[in-house]
């Protein structure tokens, strides 16, 4: 699996401020902004669209992990990011827990050149199945740098 | 799905191919890798086993609400 290339240094962070779900997400979509990720045009519609999802059911997926995902009209492939926050969020997670660890997922609307729908599946199944590791959770967390979280997301790729 | 089966007093598992997960866990559910059209078992246990069933039930035939 190589799911771990698709994500970008500069839209990563191992230390959101924000403690409110609300400015957690604002702060993530900043950072895919600021990494060219998600064009500055975009910033607004595709924080809507987190938020708007988060009203629809919590993407608090328990353990202390969310995985904030939406299709976004206009994106010609898939933009992950790995956001870690210093301090707990609550995020009306399914087990009740804070949340310290964010998978974000923007894809497209259908079908690209660069976007295949069923990747998707695999993707998010990749996701979760680092989500639920408790060592990639403590590894993740104690990550000094966004170097480190991210070689910890192709080391455990492996596994 | 997750959150329904939380309400009650049961576990669940939910199995694709053979694998089968805690279906009270969105994140080893997701491993499951189910796409639309993927046939599930569900098994359930405990107290409130058969009304757990009953609800799941209702909403896959509802289509999660999202046939709109």
């Amino acid at each position: 699996m190589t799911f771990w290339k698709e994500f970008k240094s500069k839209s990563c962070s191992s230390r959101i401020k924000a403690s409110v779900k609300e400015d957690v997400l604002e702060e993530v979509v900043d950072l895919l902004v600021k990494g060219g990720d998600v064009d500055a045009s975009m910033r607004d519609e595709v924080l809507n669209a987190l938020l708007a999802r988060e009203q629809l059911a919590s993407t608090g997926a328990g353990m202390n992990v969310a995985i904030p995902h939406v299709k976004i009209k206009g994106l010609e492939k898939v933009v992950c990011s790995l956001c870690v926050t210093k301090e707990d969020v609550d995020w009306n997670a399914v087990d009740g827990n804070p949340v310290h660890i964010l998978f974000t997922v923007l894809r497209p609307e259908r079908a690209t050149d660069e976007h295949d729908p069923e990747e998707h599946i695999k993707r998010m199944s990749w996701i979760a199945r680092l989500g639920r590791e408790a060592d990639f959770r403590r590894f993740v967390r104690s990550a000094k740098t966004k170097a480190e979280m991210l070689s910890l997301l192709k080391e455990m790729s492996a596994v | 799905m997750v959150s329904l089966a939380r309400e009650y007093d049961a576990e669940l598992r939910i199995s694709k191919g053979g694998h089968s997960v805690n279906g009270r866990s969105i994140l080893e559910l997701m491993t499951l890798s189910a796409s639309l059209g993927t046939e599930l078992e569900l098994s359930a246990s405990g107290d409130d086993a058969g009304a757990l069933i009953a609800a799941l039930s209702e909403m896959i035939s509802a289509g999660f609400a999202e046939n709109d």
